[in-house]
C-alpha cells in the first residue's frame, strides 16, 4: 500500500502533461471557490488589475490545464466567487477482489484550493462542482458561512503571481518525488486548516500551523545526521556518558548508547529551526504585513496597549481577536511570548540571536503569517 | 516559508529568478547610493511624485520634468544610470524605468517596511519597459 496521500493533485497534473498520443481525455470540471480577499494575477500589465477586463483571470491556460477565472462581478466585490477548470481523469484502481473507478475531481480541487489558500493566504473555499463534461451540475455541499461579524472583516486584495502558480503546479507534474510532493501538499493542508480554523478557534490553529513547517521539516532533514554532543537534550547526560567511556572496554558501549539515543530523536526542534531559517523570504522580517501590523518582539513598547492585552487575557471569555474600532488589539511583546510556546519561542529568539540582527517582526495568530 | 520551498522544490527557475531580483534590487541601490547628491534628491522627488498613482488605475504613470528635475542633464544622467525612463528629447516627460527599479527606489528612499511601490502593478514590468512605446510607434 503507498505511503503517499496527497497525490490527486500530482496524478491529474502528470497525465494533463503527459504528451504521448495514448494518453486518455479528461473530463472537464468546473468546481467554484469562495475567497474572502479579491485575488488578481499580479503578473499582468493593466491599468487596474483588479477592476478591469485582464481581473476575470488569475490563471489564464488553454482547456489542457488548471485555470482559475473570476466569475462574480465586480471583479473585486467580496467575497470572490472564482471557478478553477481542469480536465480530470479516470482513475481505475484494479483489485484482486473488484475493481473502482474514479474522477478524483474533490480531491484534486480541493488540493488546488489548498495550494491556491497557501498563495493567497486566505482560506479558498470549496462551494463544490458545477459543470462535469460541459453538463451542468449541482450539489449540496455542507458550506456553512462562517459568522456576519467575520464575513465583515475587510481583507486586503490579495495578488497572485500567475507564472508562480502556473510554475508550481507544472513542477509538481513533472516531479517524481513522490515524498517531497506529499509532505509539500500535506504542509499546504495544515497551513489551509490552520487559516480556516483561526478565528473560532486560535489554539487549533496555532498548532496547525506550527505542524505544517514540522511537516515540512521532518522530510526536508530526514536524511540529515545531528551530532550527540550538539544536541542540547542530552547535556545532563554527556558528563555521565564521558565518565563511562574512560572505563576499560566501555568506549564503543558508550557510542552505541550515543547512537540509539539519536535514533529515538527525531529532532523537530532543531529542523523546524533550520528550515525557517533556509526558507524565510530575504524581506519576511524587515517588511510591514500588509493583513495583521501587529508589532512584536522588537517593537517599542507600547504600555496602554500592553495593559489592554494583559486586561483581554484575564477577562474570562473575552475574545482577544474581535476587532475594536476597526484595527487589532496592539499586543506587546511580552503578551505574545506568552501566546509562543516556550519551544517555539526559543527557536524564534535562536535565530534572531544567530543571523545578529534586530528585527521587526509581525506576528499574526488570527490568520496567517506566522513566520 | 512554505511557499518558498514549494517554489524551491517545483519551480527552481522562479526560486533563482527571484534570488536574482533580490541582487539586481541591491545593485541598484548601490546606484542610488554612489548618485550624486542633487540627482538622489531629484529621484526621490520623482519616486514621491509616481507614488501619489499608486492605487490609481492607471499604468507607468509619466511626471513632467518640471515637477521634479532641475535641467536635461538630471534626466540624462539618471537615465543612462537606467534608472528612469523619459521620453526622447528628455525635456517633457520622465517616469521610474520598472517595478524592480520602482521596488529599489521605494526601499532606498522609503525604507524596507514602508516601501510604497512593494508588489506594486503601478509601473511596467522589467523586460517590458517599452511595451507601452513601441505600441505607439508601431501605430506612427
Amino acid at each position: 500500500v503507498p505511503k503517499v496521500s496527497n497525490m490527486s493533485l500530482a496524478w491529474n497534473t502528470r497525465r494533463l502533461m503527459d504528451t504521448s498520443t495514448d494518453r486518455p481525455t479528461g473530463q472537464p470540471v468546473e468546481y467554484h471557490l469562495l475567497s474572502g480577499r479579491a485575488l488578481y494575477d499580479a503578473a499582468t500589465i493593466s491599468h487596474d488589475p483588479l477592476r478591469s477586463g485582464t481581473a476575470e483571470w488569475i490563471l489564464h491556460a488553454d482547456q489542457d490545464f488548471y485555470s482559475v477565472s473570476v466569475v462574480s462581478r465586480p471583479f473585486d466585490a467580496l467575497p470572490q466567487e472564482l471557478c478553477v477548470s481542469f480536465p480530470c481523469f479516470v482513475k481505475r484502481t484494479e483489485g484482486k477482489v473488484a475493481s473502482s473507478v474514479i474522477i478524483p475531481l474533490d480531491d484534486v480541487a480541493f488540493e488546488f484550493a489548498a495550494l491556491l489558500s497557501l498563495l493567497a493566504r486566505e482560506p479558498i473555499t470549496l462551494l463544490g462542482l458545477r459543470r462535469l463534461a460541459n453538463r451542468p451540475i449541482t450539489n449540496q455541499y455542507p458550506y456553512i458561512p462562517p459568522p456576519q461579524d467575520v464575513r465583515r472583516l475587510p481583507r486586503p486584495p490579495s495578488p497572485i503571481d500567475s507564472r508562480e502558480l502556473r510554475a508550481i503546479l507544472e513542477g509538481i507534474g513533472r516531479s517524481t518525488d513522490d515524498e517531497t510532493i506529499d509532505a509539500a501538499l500535506a504542509a499546504a493542508k495544515l497551513y489551509y486548516a490552520g487559516l480556516s480554523i483561526a478565528r473560532f478557534d486560535p489554539s487549533g490553529a496555532y498548532v496547525s500551523l506550527v505542524s505544517a513547517i514540522e511537516c515540512l521539516a521532518g522530510h526536508h532533514y530526514k536524511a540529515r545526521k545531528f551530532l550527540f554532543d550538539q544536541t542540547p537534550k542530552f547535556e545532563g547526560l554527556r558528563p555521565i556518558l564521558d565518565k563511562l567511556s574512560t572505563l576499560p572496554g566501555a568506549q564503543n558501549l558508550v557510542e552505541q548508547c550515543k547512537n540509539e539515543l539519536m535514533k529515538q530523536e527525531h529532532l523537530i526542534k532543531s529542523k523546524f529551526r533550520l528550515l525557517i531559517a533556509e526558507f524565510i523570504p530575504e524581506d519576511f522580517l524587515l517588511t510591514t504585513d500588509q493583513l495583521y501590523q501587529i508589532p512584536a518582539v522588537g517593537a517599542p513598547r507600547d504600555k496602554a496597549a500592553s495593559q489592554k492585552a494583559s486586561a483581554m487575557l484575564t477577562t474570562p471569555g473575552h475574545n482577544m481577536f474581535t476587532r475594536e474600532s476597526g484595527s487589532l488589539p496592539t499586543l506587546s511583546s511580552g503578551y505574545t511570548r506568552m501566546l509562543l510556546s516556550k519551544r517555539l519561542w526559543r527557536s524564534l529568539k535562536g535565530y534572531l540571536v544567530r543571523t545578529g540582527r534586530s528585527f521587526r517582526l509581525s506576528f499574526g495568530l488570527n490568520g496567517s503569517r506566522i513566520w | 516559508v512554505i511557499k518558498n520551498y514549494l517554489l524551491c522544490s517545483f519551480a527552481p527557475e522562479i526560486a533563482k529568478e527571484r534570488e536574482a531580483s533580490v541582487e539586481e534590487k541591491a545593485r541598484i541601490q548601490d546606484v542610488i547610493r554612489n548618485l550624486a547628491e542633487n540627482l538622489r534628491e531629484r529621484l526621490e522627488k520623482l519616486a514621491a511624485a509616481t507614488s501619489r498613482y499608486l492605487g490609481m488605475p492607471m499604468i507607468n504613470p509619466s511626471i513632467s520634468n518640471a515637477a521634479w528635475a532641475d535641467d536635461t542633464t538630471t534626466v540624462i544622467a539618471l537615465r543612462n544610470a537606467d534608472l528612469i525612463g523619459g521620453t526622447a528629447d528628455a525635456t517633457t516627460e520622465g517616469w521610474l524605468k520598472n517595478r524592480l527599479v520602482g521596488e529599489a527606489v521605494g526601499e532606498f528612499f522609503f525604507g524596507s517596511a514602508s516601501n510604497p511601490f512593494r508588489g506594486n502593478t503601478l509601473l511596467l514590468p522589467k523586460g517590458w519597459e517599452n511595451v507601452l512605446t513601441s505600441g505607439d510607434s508601431t501605430e506612427e
